[in-house]
């Protein structure tokens, strides 16, 4: 009984080579990384009350003519809170923010708006978080780029920096066409 | 409120046991009753209502199915997340409303994607997750036959070509036998 030695005797190697391939491979991944089933669709139909103003309905027609983010944020968000800052920077630099006040208490959130300062041109109201899930919301903050014509072009999960700005989220941005024929009542802060 | 009233009546029956002289069968009595309190507790936190008990089920094979995107080794029902809940209530909504366990599946595949079944759809990028273990297995197996295969022709053209070597090493083995013998 003589076993045909080279293969076989490789064998185990070739296995630990391949695991450690793929084990490296690994260290490299967001474990939490998923790929968004919404990014290249368009914004999910909605139709929510503004936060400041509950008489006041917004549909997809008010937000769209210009590109815009989308901030998923809420006060029992901490990552929120740390994220603040930036997203006034970025409003006071010209972005066009729309706020997604995700199951929140209305009171709540425009006090910490009051109290924080606000960056959105606009706030949408979702207590149930039934847009949040139309998104493929998962938690907060998430922050979408919708194009003029209102199809999402990325999505971005958790604390937007200056630095994830800059060099994620600002070069698809900037690409995006500033303005399409249809009309807006939602005008981008100048 | 229902465990509020159990509350109530396992202090009541305790207060009555003080007076009177306990005797086993009270006690057992007793334990029954907050056994009984307690499972009802348990039963008013679930809040899902259904009329049949098929439905039931069909809601809890569907989220079993789901995974959940926030924490992701757990399902939709293993898993108190809050958009696990949330996942959960648009899932019995959708029952409520008519829609088959198929609808639902592929509602929640809309919005997060593959990622969220546990079943992911055979489509060209899943091809290697559903195919390439039976491949595989396939491959090693029909490996495996064509060696044993070869080995079996070889051996039988070497015992037919090299008897004499081999009819020299069974008279060794003979021979060594019979000096340890």
């Amino acid at each position: 009984m003589k076993w045909q030695p080279k293969l076989l005797m490789a064998l185990p190697l070739i296995v630990f080579l391949m695991m450690s391939f793929f084990l490296f491979k690994g260290l490299g991944q967001d474990p939490q990384y998923m790929p968004s089933a919404k990014v290249g669709k368009p914004m999910p139909t909605f139709t929510k009350t503004s936060l400041h103003d509950s008489a006041r309905t917004l549909t997809n027609q008010d937000l769209h003519g210009h590109p815009y983010l989308l901030n998923v944020w809420a006060t029992w968000c901490p990552s929120c809170l740390v994220e603040h800052p930036a997203l006034l920077q970025l409003a006071q630099s010209g972005v066009r923010l729309i706020g997604l006040n995700y199951k929140d208490n209305r009171q709540a959130a425009r006090q910490y708006l009051k109290l924080k300062g606000d960056p959105f041109v606009e706030t949408l109201f979702d207590p149930e978080g039934m847009l949040g899930l139309d998104l493929g919301v998962y938690g907060a903050p998430e922050t979408f780029i919708v194009d003029a014509q209102g199809h999402i072009q990325h999505r971005f999960v958790g604390v937007i920096t200056q630095e994830v700005w800059e060099t994620e989220l600002k070069p698809i941005y900037d690409i995006l066409p500033r303005s399409s024929p249809g009309n807006t009542s939602i005008e981008p802060p100048s | 409120m229902i465990k509020y009233l159990a509350d109530i009546f396992t202090v009541k029956i305790a207060s009555l046991m003080s007076v009177f002289n306990t005797t086993v069968w009270v006690r057992c009595l007793l334990l029954l009753w907050v056994m009984v309190g307690s499972i009802l507790a348990q039963a008013s936190i679930n809040t899902f209502e259904f009329e049949t008990p098929a439905q039931r089920q069909q809601f809890l094979d569907t989220i079993a199915e789901l995974r959940c995107p926030k924490c992701q080794n757990q399902s939709i029902s293993d898993s108190d997340a809050m958009i696990a809940q949330d996942i959960k209530k648009k899932v019995y909504d959708m029952f409520q409303a008519g829609h088959s366990q198929a609808d639902i599946l592929e509602f929640m595949i809309e919005r997060y994607g593959d990622f969220v079944t546990y079943r992911p759809p055979v489509r060209r990028n899943t091809w290697i997750l559903w195919f390439g273990p039976p491949v595989l297995v396939l491959s090693i197996l029909g490996l495996l036959f064509f060696r044993v295969v070869r080995k079996n022709r070889r051996t039988t053209l070497s015992s037919s070509t090299n008897m004499s070597v081999n009819e020299q090493d069974f008279e060794n083995l003979l021979k060594r036998y019979e000096d340890q013998s």
